[in-house]
């Protein structure tokens, strides 16, 4: 889609977009739900903690997966 | 435990193991044993890239993470309980999937709106901020199936069901708005499953 790498900042978008669905969107089913994640804004200082950790992992190569999240071109 | 990945009602092959399928009426649930850790960023992201795999060549409800039940009997009982809701939802889906959209001032960063000089000045330009929001959504929405604001601290943040095959154009008309807009971030994001699109009481 779009021809430049993505910027740390798109980069940032896209994991917080993927975090976000995964954890709080999708279809609701019957069932244990294994999280508490009743406080939206405890979630929200969660989500950049996992960012900035993210960041940090990175430059350690930790996180081999993630580049079936980056394939989430931002444009 | 397992725990619920997607619901679907393609007649293909059986994801390999270790997923599972379950099968009850025309639905299926995709299950993956359930994993005994939290919601690590690792577990999120794994789960993603399933979904999304999943997603290539059919059509289906990504459930929510953390659906956990006791074993495929327990999996089964719920697709019988909301078997014909699900159906329905998958319906409204089908063929298409969801892209996202954060609009930024430029240069302004997420959690802090821009300090402006004055109150006057303030209040102005929020509301040309949320004029340009409206048009921006009302012209990406257009191009949509179904569309969903979403609060938050951007000028827009959006996601839009779109058909799978209309997914070159709506990128080329975010791009061709963002050329419009200089002073703005337009941030597209996907595809994605339909994530937002998973109830009824989606708004446009």
């Amino acid at each position: 889609m779009s021809a430049h790498a993505p910027s740390a900042g798109e980069y940032d978008v896209t994991l917080l977009e993927l975090v976000d669905r995964v954890l709080n969107k999708g279809v609701v089913l019957h069932g244990d739900i294994t999280l508490s994640v009743a406080d939206v804004d405890l979630v929200y200082v969660g989500l950049r903690a996992l960012v900035s950790s993210v960041a940090t992992a990175e430059e350690k190569g930790a996180l081999p997966r993630m580049g079936d999240a980056l394939s989430k071109e931002p444009t | 435990m397992i725990s619920l990945v997607a619901i679907t009602d393609a007649a293909g092959p059986l994801p390999a193991p270790p997923l599972r399928a379950v099968r009850v009426g025309s639905l299926c649930a995709v299950c993956e044993p359930a994993s005994d850790e939290s919601a690590t960023l690792d577990a999120l992201v794994s789960r993603e890239a399933l979904i999304d795999g999943l997603m290539e060549d059919r059509d289906l409800l990504p459930v929510r993470y953390g659906a956990d039940v006791a074993d495929e009997r327990a999996a089964a009982r719920v697709l019988e309980e909301r078997h014909d809701e699900l159906l329905a939802a998958l319906d409204r889906v089908r063929g298409a999937v969801e892209l996202s959209l954060r609009v930024r001032t430029v240069g302004e960063d997420a959690d802090q709106p821009g300090a402006a000089p004055s109150g006057r000045e303030y209040l102005a330009a929020r509301t040309r901020g949320a004029a340009i929001a409206r048009e921006l959504h009302e012209t990406l929405a257009a191009r949509a199936r179904a569309a969903a604001r979403r609060p938050g601290p951007e000028l827009l943040r959006a996601a839009y069901l779109v058909e799978r095959a209309a997914v070159p154009a709506f990128v080329a008309e975010v791009q061709r708005l963002q050329g419009a807009h200089p002073d703005l971030a337009l941030l597209c994001t996907g595809p994605w499953a339909p994530f937002s699109f998973t109830t009824e009481e989606v708004g446009t």
